[in-house]
């Protein structure tokens, strides 16, 4: 089982990127400041990742958002609202992938979407962490 | 017709189609149509504004929603652009979730979340239009 607190502390630790991601987009402060200007109710943590495909330079656009819910279009829903304005002022449209909180009990530090998280995840907005 | 017109056209045959499905309780499908209604409606508005509109998926809906900045319909447009762009993959395909479980389309999104969607896209689409 991963203690999302766990995951969180790993996160936030954007230096630890530095050896694989030198240089990460504005974008991310932008958005990161807007989920704290306005925080979300239902979402209790959201982590960027670059999301690299192949010949293709990650964009650093797809958000996994962690919160408790029933249908996942609830979280999407929440943080459309809140990501809109900067994606307008950006011209850059993020893409959201919520996970369960409770899906976390059936995860391991070796489950794909974990190991990504903890490699090359960075932290923009956990409930109760400072900015 | 004009091709942005043309592109309004396929946006409200969409909708119609969305709220078929609906009817018959296909909520998922009723979303992507929604999907592709908006996917239309930035064509429509490119078109009419002489933007180059892009074949890629993705493309489009980043060039629309960089189109509309300083619409007065920009934030719906964005924040549509956001939940749409989340949703369309899920919606169509299943997904085999890290708890072993799978998700399926219908378990995205709720019939009331759909119809919600749904009426966003009609009262954007309906804003878009006079202008093309």
């Amino acid at each position: 089982m991963v203690e999302i607190s766990d995951l969180l502390a790993v996160v936030r630790v954007r230096e630890r990127l530095l050896p694989r991601w030198p240089q990460l987009p504005n974008h991310l402060g932008s958005f990161k400041d807007g989920l704290y200007i306005d925080p979300p109710k239902k979402t209790s943590a959201v982590i960027a990742l670059p999301a690299v495909a192949p010949r293709v330079m990650p964009d650093w656009l797809t958000f996994v958002a962690v919160g408790r819910f029933r249908a996942a279009f609830s979280l999407i829903e929440e943080l459309a609202r809140i990501l809109a304005p900067t994606a307008l002022n950006l011209g850059t449209v993020p893409r959201l992938v919520p996970i369960n909180e409770t899906a976390f009990k059936g995860m391991t530090w070796h489950t794909p979407i974990i190991r990504d998280l903890q490699n090359n995840g960075l932290l923009l907005y956990g409930r109760g962490i400072q900015a | 017709m004009t091709e942005a017109q043309a592109y309004i056209h396929v946006a409200e045959r969409s909708l119609v189609a969305a709220d078929g499905a609906l009817d018959r309780s296909v909520h998922e499908k009723a979303s992507f149509l929604g999907y592709h209604a908006l996917e239309s409606t930035g064509g429509a508005f490119c078109h009419s504004r002489g933007v180059p509109f892009p074949r890629g998926h993705r493309k489009k809906i980043t060039t629309f929603t960089a189109a509309v900045r300083r619409e007065r319909f920009g934030r719906t447009v964005a924040e549509l652009a956001i939940a749409f762009s989340s949703l369309r993959n899920p919606l169509l395909y299943p997904a085999a979730l890290q708890d072993g479980s799978i998700q399926q389309p219908q378990d995205i999104i709720t019939a009331g979340q759909t119809k919600r969607l749904l009426g966003r896209t009609k009262a954007l689409v309906a804003r878009v239009k006079p202008g093309v």
